[in-house]
């Protein structure tokens, strides 16, 4: 701050204009909102609903780009938009239709419109699923009592056939309503030519229902066959029930993500106060600021928009955007950003970047396009059916052939049998208890250890994790000053110069003053109360202390007031160097000594980092401050200096994590600021530090609830646990029902049949076992539920 | 092997290659990974 000082006075309503501030320019057209009224050439944005993984952003961005007119399509998986660039005037019915073409729906609202009907839609979505949950355990329930027990006391008393029938019309709804988005899942997979969850469900839950109700609606079919009419209605609801449970989580997980571009448009003021060139101050909506114009900011409101202060001098609390809590002290000719609070006085501004180019939007812009842009991965389960599937299908129908060929007669029936038994006993109905059970016990585990994490995404992210990058201000440090140093004159006790110095700083609401004033009551020191005080902007304050003139501040201050501060050079140099803002204190017109405030290190900080280190992980720093500071505190936290990252620009932040990421590394980030966001969504996996800002949070997979640096390597291991289990869920899930399959296929039957060389064991003859198909069932949900319970013990 | 026998098998071996190809072969757009 070059400007000379002078005493800050609110401005009247009319004094304004410093000469040769430029007139405001004729307001421009109001930009057209983007994708309003017809599309004509320019760029235009659809809502795609339906999409679930990379290949289907491909899909729908052919569709797009294979429209006449269209020049370009990008689509956005995170925030379910796809980005049209046209070439000339197109429908935007063409467009939706297009997109419905390839499988998915196109919703053509804009703003917030657009976000209200998605959170309807979100909502409704949550609501249809719990519904159906509700019907399919509230129907499921008494199936598979049936299917389990029905064939003991009391139950046996019902005849078979009526315990059949019972179970059918039971199973039925649950099957084909509460099931239907699996029976439209599969298809729609057929047609896209993925083998997902959904086919790998409705296969094995249309199968097994259809096999019962042939069984119960035509027994004689199955026993001219050889085969006792059993019914598999309970395997088919389970598994409709079990899966519906995981969705359901899913889609809570999944709304509470959206919510971070919702608050960071929240932080923007609604309206800003524009000066009129005759001097009337009037309250405009924040869209109608245009560049030029200028605007009045009091104090305690926020800065409108970004712009450069014309008139007056204040401080900016900037910490919602940057998580720095010192307040920077702005004159004019400074540049000033939207959505920062103005703390102390008011202040004229000409607005310089509004609406789509202020800061604020482009660091939105920038959340959006590294959510969007990382690499998604496809889930677990959706991968083992791309392959799963496929081979049942095709044991099915190998089983299917050598039955025709070489079974006994009669051979048709027979062979469908074999391959109905197949897909029957292949759909897992533990995959439904893999991801979410792991994923409950593990979360829960990592809540009691103030470690929150956001879904099964996260965890795959922290597996490959190579290298950790910490921001300094808030995450590294606390994010607040406190005195770090004491520098008496000669012949001045310590105790006198912090008791001098709290005492006139008392009433300064500055928070530099504040730690002073800390660490003197830290002391156990008695402050005096000044008898006068002034605050000098940008310089510190001048007060009278026991008939004493105290100032305390700059050693501009201190000349300014006629006190030399020479004494004191050497020692300010060096603490000026280590990276402290340094006071003088003068009392008596005599220089008394030197206090050097500055942002400490959290007390974990070092010891993270050495933990971090021991597992062969890269700890960098990243931050906006200077390479003094920044390597003043990488060094007392143990990092190495080539793996710190100064005077970063907010959105640099974003860049410099791409820069690592380019270089084969997979980055955690660990961040608190709004500026953090974008690097946080960068970040393989981002990590917010609680006590940081909401927005941080949202953008990051995983949350340190306390604040507590231990949290980062201790979320590292949880994650890469917890992802490990699922893993093993999965291959329990599977195991005893692909054990299960060659069974099924008939492999045993040669063995097992009369005549054979064993001989039916207890009636059995080989084929598809109801007790076979439960056994799997049990064994399989049993071995996912206990193995999701070691997470309880993690710490 | 009479003749139903010879088309099932037959037709079974084009069923399970056609399956595998429809389901596993890689495409634009991406698909198994």
């Amino acid at each position: 701050m070059t400007t000379p000082a002078s005493p800050f006075k609110i401005l009247p309503a009319g004094a304004l204009a410093p000469p040769g501030s430029p007139a405001p320019p004729p307001a421009p057209a109001p930009a057209a909102p983007r994708g309003a009224g017809g599309r004509a050439a320019g760029v235009t944005e659809l809502r795609i609903v339906g999409m679930h993984c990379a290949s289907c952003v491909s899909r729908v961005e052919a569709a797009l780009a294979a429209v006449p007119g269209v020049r370009e399509a990008s689509v956005n998986l995170a925030t379910e938009r796809a980005r049209v660039t046209l070439e000339g005037p197109v429908p935007a019915e063409t467009l939706a239709r297009a997109v419905r073409d390839a499988g998915y729906e196109a919703r053509l609202d804009q703003g917030a419109a657009a976000d209200q009907a998605e959170r309807a839609e979100r909502a409704a979505e949550r609501a249809r699923l719990t519904r159906r949950l509700i019907a399919a355990a509230a129907l499921g329930a008494p199936v598979v009592v049936l299917g389990n027990l029905g064939m003991l006391p009391p139950l046996s008393a019902v005849p078979m056939a009526v315990q059949n029938w019972i179970q059918l019309v039971l199973a039925a709804p649950v099957v084909w309503w509460a099931g239907w988005p699996f029976v439209r899942g599969s298809a729609i997979a057929i047609r896209r030519r993925t083998a997902d969850m959904n086919l790998l469900i409705g296969l094995g839950t249309l199968t097994a229902f259809g096999y019962s109700a042939v069984a119960t609606v035509a027994p004689q079919v199955l026993r001219g066959a050889g085969e006792a009419p059993h019914v598999y209605f309970d395997t088919a609801v389970v598994i409709v029930a079990l899966i519906l449970l995981g969705r359901l989580l899913e889609a809570r997980a999944r709304s509470r993500t959206s919510q971070a571009m919702r608050r960071l448009l929240d932080l923007a003021p609604r309206t800003a106060r524009r000066v009129a060139q005759d001097g009337a101050v009037s309250e405009v909506p924040l869209d109608q600021v245009h560049p030029g114009d200028l605007l009045l900011v009091r104090p305690g409101e926020k800065v409108p928009v970004d712009g450069v202060i014309l008139e007056g001098r204040s401080s900016l609390d900037r910490s919602l955007l940057t998580g720095e809590s010192m307040p920077v002290e702005v004159a004019p000719g400074d540049a000033v950003t939207g959505a920062t609070l103005n703390q102390s006085g008011a202040f004229r501004m000409r607005a310089e970047r509004v609406g789509a180019d202020s800061m604020l939007m482009q660091i939105v812009r920038l959340v959006e396009e590294a959510q969007g842009g990382k690499a998604q991965v496809a889930r677990f389960a959706d991968r083992v059916a791309a392959v799963f599937v496929p081979v049942v299908i095709s044991i099915a129908i190998a089983a299917f052939v050598i039955w025709f060929d070489v079974g006994p007669a009669p051979r048709l029936p027979q062979a469908l049998l074999k391959a109905v038994a197949v897909l029957i006993i292949a759909c897992p109905c533990a995959l439904g208890l893999a991801t979410p059970t792991a994923l409950l016990v593990g979360t829960g585990r990592g809540a009691e250890l103030g470690v929150l994490i956001r879904g099964a995404q996260a965890l795959e992210s922290a597996h490959g994790i190579r290298a950790v990058v910490f921001d300094k201000t808030g995450t590294l440090t606390r994010g607040r000053p406190a005195v770090t140093e004491l520098v008496p004159a000669p012949g001045i006790e310590p105790d006198r110069l912090l008791a001098t110095a709290a005492a006139a700083e008392q009433r300064s609401e500055h928070p530099l003053a504040a730690a002073v004033v800390r660490a003197a009551r830290e002391r156990g020191l008695t402050l005096a109360e000044p008898d006068d005080f002034a605050a000098v902007a940008g310089r510190g304050v001048v007060a009278v202390v026991g008939g004493q003139v105290v100032q305390v501040g700059s050693a501009a201050l201190l000349n300014e007031q006629g006190v030399d501060p020479a004494p004191l050079d050497a020692g300010r140099e060096r603490l000026e160097r280590a990276g402290h803002t340094v006071f003088a204190v003068a009392a008596g017109g005599r220089a008394i000594g030197l206090i050097a405030v500055a942002d400490t290190l959290k007390p974990d900080a070092a010891a993270t980092v050495a933990a971090l280190t021991r597992e062969w992980l890269e700890v960098w720093m990243i931050t906006g401050d200077n390479a003094r500071t920044a390597a003043a505190i990488a060094g007392q936290a143990g990092i190495a200096p080539e793996r710190v990252l100064s005077e970063v620009l907010p959105g640099g932040k974003r860049d410099q994590i791409a820069e690592l990421q380019r270089r084969g590394l997979e980055v955690a980030m660990v961040g608190d600021g709004i500026n953090d966001a974008p690097a946080l969504a960068q970040a393989d996996l981002g990590i917010a530090i609680g006590g940081g800002t909401d927005i941080a949070m949202e953008a990051s997979a995983i949350t340190l609830v306390g604040g507590d640096l231990a949290g980062v390597p201790l979320a590292l291991r949880l994650a890469r646990r917890t992802l490990e289990v699922i893993r093993q869920n999965l291959f329990w899930a599977f195991a005893y029902n692909t054990l299960g399959i060659p069974i099924a296929a008939g492999v045993l039957v040669p063995l097992l049949s009369p005549g054979g060389p064993i001989g039916p064991i207890l009636g059995w003859t080989g084929g598809l076992h109801p007790m076979l198909a439960s056994l799997a069932m049990a064994l399989s949900s049993v071995s996912v539920v206990s193995s999701s319970l070691r997470l309880r013990r993690f710490h | 092997m009479d003749a139903a026998a010879w088309i099932v098998t037959v037709g079974g071996a084009v069923l399970i290659v056609g399956v595998c190809v429809y389901f596993l072969a890689p495409r634009r757009g991406g698909g198994v990974r």
